[in-house]
């Protein structure tokens, strides 16, 4: 069977660095808005070691803010570096989704 | 001088997961036992435990304990925390593992002189750097051997244990083997000095974690501006 996980893997960071970079955001706002978009079982736990890693390469710059319900909310923006690693992702995944589209469409055309 | 934005941060973690029910206060202790054997960096440590608890708060809001909303699948969300955590540097590992020994270091040493020689003390004074040393490459591999998910297995233990076994040996041969070839030293007069390592070195950890905590902030701006007026 297909593991999805290892290909989910490679894509989870650009689309949080998508999502950030639209306006910045919270942890558990980013986990709802990656469900609504189809990534069914994220929550934010399973997203947080994701933003960890972010924030430690440098890609996104993490602040509290206080909120209105409950405790202060971790809002994370984009920095030069995560805009540049963004432009990068969205470039290679467009080239990589274009040639397994071909390669798939050819599959289709010798049947 | 700058109150330690570390202590503050902890006393503030220890005071809001204190708040917390049992089964939350359990499970983050579950999750910062396994993160705490990837990372030296106090501050970091300190922060991400701050996540947890704002973590169990909002799933309080839910009605939930932090491990209902978490999932089944937690211990591989904590396993990749430690992954993904700043591993912390050698500077992390002096202010977090090294420094409180240099005041045991201290303490020993004036033992020492009490009931032993100044040559004693001198030995003392030589082997604090070798095993240092050992101390450091024994956390070194210990991190590396966990975080590679080696140290998972049951295997973790017997490694610690081996490692201990051969820094307490490089310890020991090592008084055995210099003991009678040291002058005597004002053991005193040392231990005086180990105490103002450990003071310079708290106040060099202080402003190092301070930086830290102005690079990465851990209360929200209108809270620091609270502070910055007296207020609670």
């Amino acid at each position: 069977m297909f593991d999805r996980s290892q290909l989910r893997k490679g894509t989870l960071e650009g689309c949080i660095l998508q999502i950030i970079a639209r306006a910045p955001s919270y942890g558990y706002a980013i986990a709802a808005t990656l469900r609504e978009s189809g990534f069914a079982d994220i929550t934010e736990g399973t997203l947080y070691p994701l933003l960890l890693r972010l924030e430690r390469k440098g890609l996104v710059a993490a602040s509290y803010r206080a909120s209105p319900a409950g405790p202060s909310r971790k809002y994370y923006t984009l920095t030069p570096a995560g805009q540049q690693t963004l432009a990068d992702f969205t470039a290679a995944w467009r080239e990589t989704a274009a040639a397994v589209q071909n390669v798939l469409n050819s599959g289709h055309k010798e049947e | 001088m700058r109150p330690s934005e570390y202590a503050q941060l902890k006393r503030e973690n220890d005071r809001r997961e204190g708040a917390l029910p049992l089964a939350d206060r359990e499970e983050i202790g579950r999750a910062m036992a396994s993160i705490r054997r990837a990372s030296w960096n106090l501050y970091e440590l300190e922060r991400l435990r701050k996540d947890l608890i704002d973590m169990a708060l909002r799933a309080a809001l839910e009605h939930k304990t932090l491990a209902e909303s978490l999932g089944p699948g937690r211990q591989e969300i904590y396993d990749d925390m430690a992954r993904e955590i700043d591993p912390g540097s050698f500077a992390d590992w002096l202010c977090g593992l090294a420094r409180p020994y240099t005041l045991w270091y201290a303490v020993l040493l004036l033992v020492n002189m009490v009931l032993g020689t100044g040559r004693a003390a001198a030995v003392f004074l030589v082997l604090m750097l070798p095993l240092f040393f050992v101390l450091y490459l024994s956390n070194c591999l210990q991190r590396r051997i966990w975080v590679s998910r080696w140290a998972r297995a049951r295997r973790s233990l017997v490694i610690e244990v081996m490692l201990f076994a051969v820094a307490v040996v490089v310890f020991t041969a090592g008084i055995w083997l210099l003991s009678r070839r040291l002058p005597r030293v004002a053991g005193y007069a040392a231990a005086v000095a180990l105490v103002l390592v450990w003071a310079v070195s708290s106040l060099l950890c202080r402003a190092r974690y301070n930086r830290a905590a102005a690079r990465r902030p851990w209360r929200s701006a209108e809270d620091a501006a609270g502070e910055d007026h007296g207020e609670p």
